[in-house]
């Protein structure tokens, strides 16, 4: 479903982010993209998400070559992605039932199926009754289910996650990494950027590791593999 | 725009305004205050106009005719005057006539004319209108040249006057337009573009979540244009209410002009600030949001 051939990305001050990546992922696959800070797993992120273009190399999703996609294709393309940040990003002056409801109406989706699917995709992450509150009513758990409702709304085909347990404390991690194991199960593929070597490891799912901008691993039912 | 989309963009506007409050009336300020000063200078051109075309009316060049010149002389003096480049009305005042005219300015007091009637003084004159006040020099010049004129009067001083003051203002008020026009539009886009500064963060995420440029862009456009257009409401008011009270001052302590009526004037610039208004908004909203798209 996903071909990176060749990638590389250089930054404009000549920083090597990224160098002669190529990554080969399925459909349904669940992939962990492990690495030190700075090693390129954001770039990869926003490589894919085509916030940035890479400096040479080519990146296929669902067949699509991304870099090729016009600026004004570039939001048709997104919608087939979900997306899941550290810093959740939700809109502060939406509710949890708004801000849900406003990728559905980024869509296109009409009043009919945004009052149907919206409520229904909130109970999917356990927040049924949590409609009407505003984020900052909400625990920074219940905050990123929020964000996971937001990214599962439209159906993606590819669930990208960065750090999304970086700002939670292990339980409620575990909360969200179950979620995010149902919606594997279910077809999604997921594309998952961490540092929590205790959810790698019992996961048991395929690992990528980069470091300085290389592939140095790629293992299935992989592990964490770093000294802390 | 997609129809259906229609109303939540303008919710959305709608909303930013009033959660926005304090950045909402910044903007609606900053147009209204622009608005007002050009208000205050479009005003006073149409008012100098105004008073410039009473002038042109008025002005006339009365070409007095020398005791004994016969008709005949008079049908000449005539067709000369005729002649000259710039003439564009000529009336002859008999002896008569010019009588009448000075009885009619005594008033009360026309009994002082009494008696004039045997042996009028008065003399006989041509009273020339000139296509514009610019020309009564030149007019008067050749006049003064032809057989059988004794005197012209052309008022030239206070002609002189009105012309160059009228051209002062109309300069200045030109200049400070267009100074004033520059300053206003970099106000307003700076203004607007720190409240989509403000909401940088909200962009992006609408961005990342796959929503189209025009559809971050038209809350934001709807917004600036309702701004621009509240703007435009508070400085005809403000403009209105200043314009009567200088009305009801001049006609009250001064005759010697009158200012154009408001109601013709203010209906004018309604609609002329509104859509001024609605289009800087609209505008600023669009130039101050295009960096942030880029995500």
């Amino acid at each position: 479903m996903i071909e990176i051939k060749n990638v590389s990305k250089v930054y404009k001050n000549n920083v090597i982010a990224l160098s002669n990546v190529n990554i080969s992922i399925n459909k349904g696959e669940f992939i962990f993209l492990v690495g030190p800070s700075g090693a390129g797993k954001t770039t990869f992120v926003k490589l894919l998400l085509r916030e940035i273009e890479p400096t040479s190399g080519e990146i296929y999703v669902n067949n699509i070559d991304i870099n090729k996609l016009k600026r004004r294709q570039v939001p048709y393309y997104r919608r087939n992605i979900g997306v899941v940040f550290q810093d959740f990003r939700l809109l502060n002056n939406k509710t949890a039932y708004e801000n849900v409801a406003f990728a559905m109406r980024i869509v296109g989706a009409s009043s009919k199926e945004i009052k149907k699917r919206v409520p229904q995709v909130l109970s999917q992450v356990g927040l049924s009754s949590k409609l009407s509150s505003y984020p900052n009513q909400l625990s920074g758990g219940e905050q990123q289910r929020v964000v996971l409702a937001r990214a599962l709304v439209n159906n993606p085909v590819l669930l990208i996650c960065d750090e999304p347990t970086g700002n939670l404390d292990p339980e409620t991690a575990n909360g969200i990494m179950e979620i995010l194991d149902n919606i594997n199960k279910s077809g999604t593929t997921i594309l998952m950027a961490t540092h929590a070597r205790d959810l790698v490891d019992r996961m048991k799912k395929r690992v990528i590791a980069i470091e300085k901008g290389v592939i140095v691993r790629d293992q299935l039912r992989g592990v964490y593999g770093y000294e802390d | 725009m997609k129809i259906s989309n229609c109303g939540y963009y303008i919710k959305e506007g709608m909303k930013s305004i009033v959660n926005n409050k304090v950045m909402s009336f910044a903007s609606a300020a900053t147009v209204a205050a622009a608005l007002f000063v050009f208000g205050v200078f479009t005003l006073l051109v149409v008012n100098v106009d105004n008073l410039m075309s009473d002038v042109e009316n008025k002005i006339e060049i009365q070409a007095f005719l020398n005791n004994g010149v016969t008709t005949i002389e008079e049908q000449n003096i005539k067709k000369t005057i005729e002649d000259i480049p710039n003439v564009k009305e000529i009336k002859y005042e008999s002896k008569t006539d010019a009588l009448k005219n000075y009885e009619k300015q005594l008033g009360e007091n026309k009994d002082y004319a009494k008696g004039l009637e045997k042996d009028n003084p008065l003399p006989a004159s041509f009273i020339v209108k000139v296509d514009k006040p610019e020309s009564v020099v030149g007019v008067s010049s050749k006049i003064k040249e032809i057989k059988g004129i004794e005197k012209v009067n052309d008022g030239q001083g206070v002609v002189d006057k009105v012309i160059h003051i009228t051209r002062i203002i109309k300069t200045t008020s030109f200049v400070l337009m267009i100074i004033l026009g520059v300053v206003a539009i970099a106000l307003i886009a700076n203004t607007i573009k720190l409240t989509v500064y403000a909401r940088k963060r909200e962009i992006g995420i609408m961005k990342y979540i796959g929503a189209t440029d025009w559809f971050i862009k038209w809350p934001f456009v709807i917004e600036g244009m309702v701004l621009g257009f509240l703007g435009a409401i508070i400085s005809i008011i403000v403009l209105s209410l200043g314009y009567n009270y200088l009305i009801g001052f001049i006609q009250k302590d001064a005759v010697i002009f009158s200012l154009v009526s408001p109601y013709q004037i203010m209906e004018q610039l309604l609609w002329q600030f509104s859509l001024v208004g609605v289009f800087i908004g609209g505008l600023g909203s669009l130039i101050s949001i295009r960096k942030f798209l880029v995500i």
